[in-house]
């Protein structure tokens, strides 16, 4: 019994003992293990930091506006609306379709599905699904029609996302002034790019947007959308104005087969730009179409021309303000010609019995010449600074032109006889137009300037435009006699062609030989060129036009004018100051005659110009628009007491309400035009 | 010569084993409040419904498991071991489908999945098999025969629905049982031979997104997106929290969804990133004392079944554990295996509270029972 015990007990403890071993060998085993667990998970935590920073980069998804590809948000970007308020340039949501290639199992079902609802070559698409990538773009920004029907398909792989597109309503409308945006809503031109930041709005860090997919997640934590929006533009320009301005500078390059041409609105008084026309025209929503960089181009900013004969009224200015010149002082032409060592300046016509005012209106250049040589070259060269030349004006627009004047100090005789007459000199067309705006506005020269305000998505205004005098440049006085010397040229001088039936405007033409660019001398193509003030005795408007290279007339006089007055005829109206006619001629002898001289357009154009005296009744009909120009539109619907919004140019093809509606008194109607008024005449 | 006192014999209170039950509560507290963290991300919160599984398993499985002596495990070991294969044929059958495996049966309160059983009913039915032959020596090929065809059942079971991580969790519990009995070299040397051999036999038997992740954990096979994508995050969830950790829900590779399954099979992705290595390193001690615990309580008890089973329990959470993190870590393939205690889900947790309670069986059966 006690062996038996003892038998059991010994082989109990044998195999005890066995067990312990093992099972201490397991736990050693199991902490070992757990221990190489251990310092593999230290050595990720504690020294591979890159796995930290991998994790904070993963996490936050950067969402910047605008931005392209399929995990960002794409904010709108803020609007540029005219000083009415009217849309010049809008977001509008568009769907951008694109794939993941890998997705897609019949990828020639794919490309036939999706080269016919999009109208794209097949090919192109077939290119795009083969690629490697997991994600490939179809087509940017299309039609709202073409990404529903690739919706309507259900194709694998197949993806459509909302993009915030650029479109400008107007077309062609201020195209040059306003730029562009590309594929990745960053502004490229014009406003665009000068104001891309405030358009664009800031870029947005936001945390904990994205998902393992990398799909954006909006959470009720998330900014809202609107939130990305740009701050919108009020610009200084009026649409109408640039309209009229565009419509007229079109069609006097269109019939003088002309290079260029540019047309720029100027508010003498605040410096308000009112509209800055460039042709040829570019319309921003097909940028792409436009392989010529120079059409995108603003000229009236970016371009510097030798003014010719509109520099006269400078010279005069500074003559009458710094040597003290009566109009009425006796101005030798010298028969016509005067020698300068070697060169010859000479009159396109002679001009008996000149005075310092005829100068001016008959455009002499010896005349010009003898006004500088009053002043002296280094006084000359002080107004001329004075008036803004050489420098830039302060519009703001990147790339800027100052235009070229020499110092004084290396005028030759004959340049500086050349400069007194527009030569060797040479300003873009918004700096022509503000030195005529000293003359305009009574001797001040003011900031010109394109931006009215800036205000962010919710309302707040950010900046705001101010008139800015930058220098006190001529008198009153002075201006006022400038201003009588230009209303002469209209009236009996070169400028006659730039007459306004039942306003004073006054003006001055000028014809610049251009510099041949291959040969550096002058050659036989001309800046035909005017530049105005409307109405002369109450200045409201400074117009310059300035065409380039026009065919078979390049006389400033014969192009440039008449554009003038094209624009003057019709903004002035519509800036609220009505024509009335001219019979007693009590300040200006002149306007009789010019008044004879032009009888017969008087009398036509008495039947358009409608003065707005009208008295309304409360409630009106809505006249038929439908194939009028702008011009008569906008008559039309003055008689009638209606209001309008015209959309394009040429005729009106559309209108809404339609004719015969009843609306209240002064209710917009919309007009929508179409067509090449060209072709058809004006009216 | 001394003889053995035997102890006295206490009550099932008074032998209540508290150590184990308090590191199992640990461990079960730290689970549930990692679900909390992650509340937000899932469809629905878990961490009650995990408080519930619980609590329905100390109650129905712990109490019961630990009640019942565990000698009458050995009894019915045969029927336990028949009852899990049938189970097995069952959820071939009648098994809900997901993501194109059979695992689970529907009970309608919940999807049970047999194989989690199997695990334990192997354990009872190894444990049996050697506590029944006393043998002096190492056991030799012959002798183990029956066991390995005991064991290449079940697994060939589990494969077939398949579990690839499953069934070999079942050959490797089972393979630290058998080397803990003792096995002759010739034989061991002559098993490892086999497996060689058998290896590329595995790889055509294979499913294709088995070989898939095989290879892609191999880096033969580029995926950019899928499984390996996910687990190469849930490494930079890990290297991310750092020493300290970035705190209750700041898991952001988790809360942003980079890491799959974040309440189940990495559940430790997320633990890691939120209390970095001092969690890891406290939640791996805590596993540590389990287990340490677990071969203590083989040690002491009252006989070669209990010591048996101990070991085989101790053996499930160690794989489950090292298999789990492995994954976590990138040093296993994407397996499916869960980490003990953590992990939620319904059979998981009830395996565990079934592991628990016959631990605790086997635990307080030391002290109520004299040794015979």
């Amino acid at each position: 019994m006690y062996n038996q015990v003892r038998e059991d007990a010994e082989r109990q403890k044998k195999q005890n003992r066995g067990a312990w071993v093992r099972i201490i060998f397991i736990g050693i085993v199991l902490t070992a293990i757990f221990s190489v667990i251990g310092v593999h998970i230290y050595k990720l935590q504690a020294e591979e930091t890159h796995l930290q920073r991998r994790a904070e980069r993963q996490s936050t998804g950067r969402i910047t506006l605008g931005a392209g590809g399929e995990n960002e948000l794409d904010g709108h970007r803020g609007y540029i609306y005219d000083r009415q308020g009217y849309e010049l340039a809008i977001s509008v949501e568009t769907p951008s379709i694109f794939a993941h290639p890998k997705q897609i199992d019949d990828i020639e079902g794919t490309v036939l599905a999706l080269s016919k609802s999009l109208e794209m070559d097949s090919a192109e698409i077939r290119k795009k699904l083969m690629s490697e990538s997991p994600f490939v773009w179809i087509v940017r920004k299309t039609t709202p029609d073409k990404g529903a029907a690739v919706k309507a398909l259900h194709l694998k792989g197949v993806g459509m996302k909302r993009e915030s597109k650029r479109y400008y309503p107007g077309q062609e409308l201020a195209g040059q002034i306003l730029g562009f945006v590309g594929l990745d809503n960053v502004g490229l031109e014009g406003v665009e790019l000068a104001y891309d930041k405030y358009l664009r709005g800031d870029v947005l860090r936001i945390r904990g947007m994205r998902d393992s997919r990398g799909r954006v997640i909006l959470t009720s934590d998330s900014p809202r959308l609107n939130m990305l929006e740009g701050s919108s533009i009020t610009l200084t320009l009026d649409q109408y104005i640039q309209k009229i301005s565009e419509i007229a500078l079109d069609r006097t390059c269109r019939n003088f087969s002309a290079k260029a041409g540019v047309a720029v609105v100027l508010d003498p008084y605040t410096g308000e730009v009112l509209a800055m026309a460039n042709w040829p025209r570019f319309n921003p929503n097909r940028f792409n179409d436009y392989k010529n960089k120079d059409d995108m181009k603003n000229r009236a900013v970016l371009d510097a021309y030798e003014p010719g004969s509109m520099m006269k009224l400078i010279t005069y200015s500074s003559a009458v303000e710094g040597a003290h010149v009566r109009p009425t002082d006796p101005i030798s032409q010298n028969h016509g010609k005067i020698t300068i060592g070697k060169h010859t300046i000479s009159d396109t016509h002679s001009i008996p019995d000149m005075t310092a005012e005829t100068v001016v209106s008959e455009s002499s250049n010896i005349g010009a010449y003898r006004l500088a040589q009053k002043l002296g070259k280094e006084n000359f060269y002080n107004y001329l600074r004075k008036f803004g030349f050489g420098q830039r004006t302060g519009i703001n627009i990147a790339g800027e032109s100052a235009g070229i004047l020499w110092s004084y100090k290396r005028w030759q005789e004959v340049m500086f006889a050349n400069i007194a007459f527009g030569h060797g000199v040479s300003v873009s067309p918004l700096q022509i137009a503000v030195a005529v705006g000293v003359i305009a506005n009574g001797g001040k020269r003011m900031r010109p300037w394109l931006i009215k305000e800036i205000r962010d998505h919710e309302g707040n205004l950010i900046e705001k435009g101010e008139p800015k005098v930058m220098e006190e440049v001529i008198s009153e006085q002075s201006a006022a006699i400038v201003r009588r010397a230009m209303e002469r040229v209209v009236a009996e001088g070169t400028g006659m062609r730039a007459w306004v039936s039942g306003y004073r405007v006054g003006g001055k033409t000028g014809t610049a030989q251009k510099v041949d660019p291959r040969t550096h001398a002058y050659g036989n193509q001309y800046m035909a060129n005017f530049i105005g003030i409307a109405p002369i005795d109450n200045p409201n408007i400074v117009v310059v036009v300035m065409i380039d290279a026009p065919k078979p007339l390049h006389s400033g006089g014969m192009v440039a004018a008449p554009t003038f007055a094209e624009i003057v005829t019709q903004v002035l109206p519509y800036r609220g100051v009505y024509p009335k006619i001219v019979t007693d001629g009590i300040l200006d002898p002149f306007a009789g005659m010019a008044f004879t001289q032009t009888d017969k357009t008087v009398s036509d154009k008495q039947n358009q110009a409608i003065p707005n005296v009208q008295s309304c009744d409360d409630y009106v009909v809505v006249p038929d628009f439908r194939g009028k120009s702008a011009l008569n539109a906008l008559e039309t619907a003055s008689n009638a007491c209606i209001e309008i919004n015209m959309l394009n140019s040429g005729f009106v093809s559309a209108q809404w309400p339609a004719p015969g509606t009843r609306v209240s008194a002064h209710s917009r109607v919309e007009l929508t035009l179409r067509g090449n008024y060209h072709q058809k005449g004006r009216d | 010569m001394k003889l053995i006192a035997p102890k006295p014999i206490k009550s099932f209170f008074a032998s209540f084993d508290w150590v184990l039950f308090f590191l199992v509560l640990a461990i079960i507290a730290i689970g549930i409040f990692n679900l909390t963290s992650i509340a937000n991300i899932l469809p629905k919160p878990l961490h009650n419904t995990q408080i519930l599984w619980f609590t329905l398993g100390f109650l129905f499985f712990v109490i019961p498991c630990a009640s019942i002596d565990y000698r009458n495990y050995a009894r019915f070991g045969n029927i336990i071991y028949g009852g899990g294969i049938a189970m097995l044929i069952l959820v071939l059958i009648f098994g809900t489908d997901f993501n194109g495996s059979k695992r689970w049966i529907n009970l309608g309160l919940f999807h049970m999945q047999p194989s989690e059983l199997m695990k334990i009913a192997m354990v009872i039915f190894v444990a049996k098999f050697f506590a029944t032959r006393e043998h002096a020596t190492n056991y030799n090929l012959k002798q183990l025969l029956p066991l390995f065809g005991a064991i290449l059942l079940p697994m060939g079971l589990i494969f077939l629905e398949p579990d690839l991580g499953t069934a070999l969790l079942i050959a490797l519990i089972s393979g630290i049982m058998i080397l803990f009995e003792g096995v002759k070299k010739r034989t061991i040397a002559l098993l490892v031979a086999i497996m060689i051999a058998c290896a590329p036999a595995a790889w055509f038997i294979m499913h294709d997104y088995q070989r898939s992740r095989v290879l892609t954990f191999l880096q033969l096979e580029d995926d950019p997106y899928g499984s390996d994508w996910q687990v190469k995050n849930s490494v930079i969830a890990v290297g991310a929290g750092g020493l300290t950790g970035r705190g209750y829900g700041q898991s952001t590779q988790v809360q942003k969804g980079f890491v799959p399954e974040p309440e189940n099979d990495f559940a430790l992705a997320n633990w890691a990133e939120e209390y970095g290595f001092i969690g890891v390193a406290a939640l791996l001690f805590l596993y540590l004392c389990l287990l340490l615990w677990s071969l203590h309580i083989a040690k002491s008890a009252r006989d070669r079944f209990g010591m048996l089973l101990a070991i085989g329990i101790a053996a499930i959470f160690f794989w489950q554990v090292a298999v789990n993190t492995a994954m976590v870590v990138r040093w296993a393939p994407v397996v499916g295996i869960t980490l003990p205690l953590i992990s939620y889900g319904g059979s998981s947790v009830l395996c565990m509270m079934i592991c628990v309670g016959i631990l605790m069986n086997v635990s307080i059966r030391r002290h109520m029972l004299a040794k015979d």
